[in-house]
């Protein structure tokens, strides 16, 4: 049984009114996806704004529901578990957003930050523990865990979401254009501490991206979404060679990948 | 003409840029790269005469001849717009919301221009029609949040040619668009540039945005110019270990996934330091992976467009 399976899930919203007595026009954000992802591997999500990416990310972390489909989790329909039973299950998959400025706060220790799901989910013994192993795992120390946000750069800041995430020890992250805010040099630290963990921990990683050249060298599978439509399909490698869909083609000439 | 020479811009004990020799001459597009905290966007804003108040600027900055070190807030405004403009990364934030986009054109024509309502209505128009803005005429009346983000570029950029300026500063301007608009608007500017005979400076940290846009390339660490010279020829044979360490760290799928492996990108060790806490020669050194033993203490020469003591007394 795959770690993640999403089977033709469609999500509309409510566009304002036009008009008083006219009912709403609809947006559909996603259009009849599907994609499964087994255990260790990493699937790419790639469109650009509007594409229906973050959609997607937000309904496997179950903050929202699809209109029509279902994503099971190791077999079990998220949108069917009963409130008790799908908090018990959100330690095991966690997600890092784009922002790392804005994705944690100021006031607290990154160490109170680390600590968030162990809470949610009232798991706090040994919880220092936990959190400086998982420092340890991004690369920082584990009395980083007394320091406050602004006391890190970027990339640290993002090193501390990704402790964050792991801190539960996760089967699946959602990393929601994880990577997209930094520098080059330091995109390329934190690809490969993903990668690393991922080697170490076993972990599926559900990676949205609008960059094609990030997904092409972390991703097994790609998934390419225009305007909520899934475009192309297939393996990395195969999709960066010789992708079948004009949409496709100009999102690598726009990368600058031949 | 634009010079700058030994162009320092220091806060206390810190130096955010430290002598920046640059010319920028009519047409001449000029690519500024480096990471968060390199100094791009200071660069960019001393040629604006924009630096925070709690800066000091020294060394020489001159415009047309005329030298603006120390230049007054009132010897900057006539040349703002007119022999310098500027549009940034957030089209979004530089647009006042309650405004209709083509009275936010006409604006500045009416102020710095002297025109007439109507004929600064027909100028915008003409300047949408620039800057290929789809149904021009439509447009003119519409609202901010009626745009999409590439079109917000695209006003932007008629709002920062609307005076007719010499050198057009673009900080970071597609860092916000998808990749497709993106391209598109990087094209545009590299048409406005060859058809206005307009210097561009194009700042950003992605490098195939710069490589596509410009001609010639600064390449800038801890606020100082590392490496200088044809775009081309510095992307295609860097000679600074740091720009090597950049250019490496990109991803690049063919390179990665050979073999169906995921191989681990190269990277530069370590993060940049801040500003007070940077090497007073080579502020590269501590980070650079061919250190020597003098470099953290020694400022290295400008080599054939690099400044690397590695690279004095003949090529590596």
């Amino acid at each position: 049984m795959s770690l993640l399976q999403v089977e033709n899930v469609t999500r509309r919203y409510a566009m304002p009114r036009e008009a008083l007595l006219r009912a709403a026009p609809m947006l559909t954000a996603v259009d009849t996806a599907g994609f499964t992802l087994e255990r260790g591997k990493t699937l790419g999500v790639v469109g650009e704004s509007g594409s229906g990416k973050s959609t997607i990310a937000r309904m496997v972390m179950a903050f929202e529901r699809p209109d029509e489909g279902r994503i099971l989790f190791d077999g079990q329909d998220l949108n069917l578990l009963p409130a008790r039973d799908l908090r018990a299950l959100r330690p095991r998959f966690q997600i890092i957003f784009q922002d790392p400025y804005g994705s944690l706060d100021p006031r607290r220790t990154a160490g109170w930050s680390i600590a968030e799901p162990l809470r949610a989910t009232g798991d706090t013994d040994r919880s220092a523990a936990r959190v400086a192993e998982a420092l340890e795992q991004v690369g920082l120390r584990a009395a980083d865990a007394a320091k406050y946000p602004h006391e890190f750069s970027g990339g640290q800041r993002q090193r501390i979401a990704i402790a964050r995430a792991i801190v539960t020890r996760p089967d699946l992250i959602v990393a929601d254009e994880a990577v997209s805010a930094l520098d080059v040099s330091v995109q390329a630290q934190i690809l490969n501490l993903l990668m690393d963990l991922q080697d170490d921990l076993g972990l599926a990683l559900l990676f949205i991206s609008h960059d094609l050249s990030v997904v092409a060298a972390i991703c097994d599978e790609v998934l390419v979404l225009q305007h909520g439509r899934t475009v192309e399909q297939g393996p990395a490698a195969q999709v960066m060679s010789a992708p079948a869909h004009p949409y496709t083609r100009s999102l690598l000439t726009a990368a600058g990948l031949p | 003409m634009i010079e700058t020479r030994d162009l320092s811009v220091g806060f206390g004990a810190a130096q955010a840029l430290r002598s920046i020799a640059l010319t920028i001459r009519p047409g001449a597009r000029i690519g500024v790269v480096g990471e968060s905290g390199s100094g791009k966007s200071m660069l960019g804003l001393s040629l604006m005469g924009m630096t925070p108040d709690a800066a000091r600027v020294s060394g020489s900055l001159t415009i047309d001849g005329h030298q603006m070190i120390a230049a007054a807030e009132d010897d900057w405004r006539p040349l703002r717009a007119r022999r310098v403009a500027m549009i940034f990364q957030e089209p979004m934030a530089a647009l006042n919301p309650l405004k209709r986009v083509g009275d936010i054109v006409a604006e500045p024509l009416q102020v710095h221009e002297n025109l007439g309502r109507e004929a600064a209505q027909s100028r915008a128009l003409d300047l949408f029609r620039e800057v290929g803005l789809p149904d021009p005429e439509a447009r003119l009346r519409q609202f901010p949040h009626e745009l999409s983000g590439g079109q917000r570029q695209r006003v932007l950029i008629a709002l920062a040619l609307a005076c007719d300026p010499d050198l057009l500063i673009a900080d970071e301007p597609t860092t916000a668009l998808d990749a497709n608009v993106a391209l598109r608007v990087t094209e545009l500017l590299v048409d406005l540039s060859q058809q206005r005979n307009m210097a561009l400076m194009f700042i950003s940290h992605d490098l195939t945005a710069v490589a596509r846009a410009t001609s010639d390339l600064l390449v800038l660490y801890g606020g100082t110019v590392v490496e200088q010279g044809p775009t081309d020829q510095v992307l295609a044979n860097p000679r600074h270990p740091y720009t090597q360490g950049l250019l490496a760290a990109r991803p690049r799928a063919q390179a990665l996934r050979a073999g169906g492996t995921r191989r681990r990108l190269p990277t530069i060790p370590g993060t940049v330091p801040p500003l007070d806490l940077l090497p007073a020669g080579c502020r590269f050194a501590g980070r650079c992976p061919l250190e020597l033993p003098h470099c953290a203490g020694t400022i290295p020469p400008m080599v054939d467009g690099a400044a690397c003591h590695l690279l004095v007394g003949g090529a590596p």
